[in-house]
């Protein structure tokens, strides 16, 4: 894990240019969480994209692709709990 | 002209807010002009505001600006009372997590990335979480991971994930750490099975792993930052927003069975009757004042703070109970109510001035006074739980109020039986009497009703303190 870590930090350059220190450690560490969700954010997508096909078969208002933020929804957890 | 730079908003070289002449700007500094002005072209800015995300702005005048290097003044909605991240429930610091990284979604739909994710950008107005800061946004380098990612998961996620899993008091780590919870000491006090997991298992104990590694490896390699430029994919990009929304909203806490949560059903001084007595008398005596700002001390659930709102005041809620504030923050959601704000306070040891020079966050008299304060059933956790003589008490409301609604809950009460069964008297002060000189030394009285089926009395006062009112 250390070594993989370590590979990264030393392939990494994103020099960002932040008034906020990002972190080395923090950068590095979303290559390879990146990695490793990009994947299943894809499958998530389609899933999505699959079911909002047949929703709309049912006449039904799509939902929300799990990337999409343009479309109003509930904006609070607790108001989506009251829905 | 009077000019007061806000020293909470130093940090961000892209501008700063400051009051003119007691109006709220914003100054955007020309390092910061193309950035701006991309926020507005973008179509972001009108969409944040138009889903209620981002508090809105108008531009005005440059000559209201605060030094040379202003490019724009803006002049931003004012948020009504600032409240700060070890003052909110879990559910309050969720949904502003939550706002976040909403926001972070849409401004990557823009071509444009959040530089900063802390969690004293939100504010609650009007019953919701918004996102304040307007200058937190910047155009979006291709193939570059989120520079305020170590941010995010420390002012949001390791605190909500130490919420959930260790203890909801844990939010009082905001106190002593201005920039979040550090996520090596999160992995410290994260019970071992939360690595089981995924989501906080790779934000917060791989994360906390990747920064000890980087300072090793920053020690032994030099700036380890120098190498060849790798690529981070908008679908990683995406997919690390949409992992960290999950591991959030995986993330729970309930509120029951704390000592105060009850406190109405399980209390026996009050009937029904005497309940909606105190109920009519507190609205009447509210509405005599006619308060724009109301602060109830000690306020539970809210119960007495909603009879004020009704009355057209703003109210906040203080209560000690994380349960309180939780049931109370989810009321205010689920009715859309916009009127009450509920925050979490230990009176006995409230939020300070916090932050460089201790400037950056309020304590909680500099964020008063309200025009009336309420604080019923209140008195003698202050004077007995917490040994506070009967003058300081009356100092500190004094203080922090121009009017004071307090209810004076005697000896042969059940509640004072119940604190003093378990501890010596010592206060042979603690009677009317001595209760009415110590206050009469700050406050005019202006009404003293009797509440009946009770042995308890209602007092209406007014501040000396306070001229002009």
């Amino acid at each position: 894990m250390n070594k993989l870590i370590a590979f990264f930090l030393l392939m990494l350059t994103a020099e960002a240019h932040a008034y906020v220190d990002p972190g080395t450690g923090s950068m590095a560490v979303q290559f390879i969480i990146g990695g490793l969700v990009a994947m299943g954010f894809v499958i998530k997508t389609y899933y999505y994209k699959i079911k909002n096909f047949f929703r709309s078969l049912f006449g039904k208002t799509p939902e929300a692709l799990p990337g999409d933020a343009s479309i109003s929804e509930a904006n609070t957890d607790s108001e989506k709990e009251s829905a | 002209m009077s000019l007061d730079r806000i020293p909470g908003s130093f940090r961000d070289p892209s501008g700063f807010l400051y009051w003119q002449n007691g109006v709220l700007l914003r100054q955007v500094n020309s390092v910061y002009l193309e950035e701006f002005e991309h926020l507005t072209e973008s179509g972001l800015y009108d969409e944040l505001v138009r889903q209620g995300l981002l508090i809105p702005h108008e531009l005005v005048d440059n000559s209201l600006r605060f030094s040379e290097d202003a490019a724009k003044v803006i002049k931003p909605e004012v948020v009504e009372h600032i409240s700060y991240p070890y003052e909110w429930s879990f559910s309050q610091l969720k949904d502003a997590a939550l706002l976040t990284l909403k926001i972070q979604k849409l401004a990557f739909s823009k071509g444009m990335t959040l530089k900063d994710a802390s969690a004293y950008n939100v504010q609650f107005h009007k019953g919701r979480p918004v996102f304040i800061d307007t200058l937190s946004f910047e155009k979006y380098e291709k193939g570059t991971p989120w520079v305020a990612y170590r941010q995010f998961c420390q002012h949001f996620l390791a605190p909500l994930a130490l919420m959930a899993h260790t203890d909801i008091s844990l939010n009082q780590l905001y106190r002593t750490n201005i920039d979040g919870v550090p996520l090596p000491l999160a992995t410290k006090l994260l019970p071992k099975k939360t690595k089981f997991n995924v989501g906080l298992y790779m934000h917060i104990w791989m994360h906390a792993k990747s920064q000890q590694s980087a300072t090793e490896a920053q020690r032994a390699e030099g700036d380890a930052g120098q190498g060849t430029k790798r690529n981070f994919s908008e679908t990683a990009f995406l997919g690390l927003l949409d992992s960290l929304q999950n591991a959030i909203n995986k993330l729970d806490w309930k509120p029951g069975g704390s000592e105060w949560h009850d406190y109405y059903e399980a209390n026996n001084n009050y009937g029904e009757a005497g309940l909606e007595y105190k109920e009519k008398l507190v609205s009447e005596l509210t509405a005599s004042v006619k308060p724009a700002t109301v602060w109830d001390m000690g306020g539970n659930t809210g119960r007495f703070s909603r009879l004020a709102a009704a009355n057209g005041a703003s109210v906040v809620t203080w209560d000690i109970d994380p349960g309180c504030v939780e049931s109370n923050y989810r009321q205010v959601t689920q009715e859309q109510e916009t009127a009450i704000l509920p925050l979490l306070v230990d009176l006995s040891n409230p939020g300070p001035a916090l932050g460089w020079n201790n400037n950056e966050r309020m304590s909680i008299s500099e964020r008063g006074p309200a025009e009336l304060m309420l604080a019923l059933g209140l008195i003698h956790h202050l004077a007995i739980s917490n040994n506070v003589p009967f003058q300081d008490v009356a100092q500190f409301f004094a203080r922090n109020c121009d009017h004071l609604l307090i209810e004076f809950v005697p000896r042969g009460d059940s509640q004072i039986d119940k604190l003093l069964s378990s501890r010596k008297d010592v206060f042979t002060d603690y009677e009317p009497e001595a209760f009415e000189a110590a206050f009469g030394r700050y406050f005019s009285i202006l009404e003293k009703l009797p509440v009946p089926e009770t042995k308890r009395t209602l007092y209406l006062m007014r501040s000396q303190l306070h001229s002009g009112v």
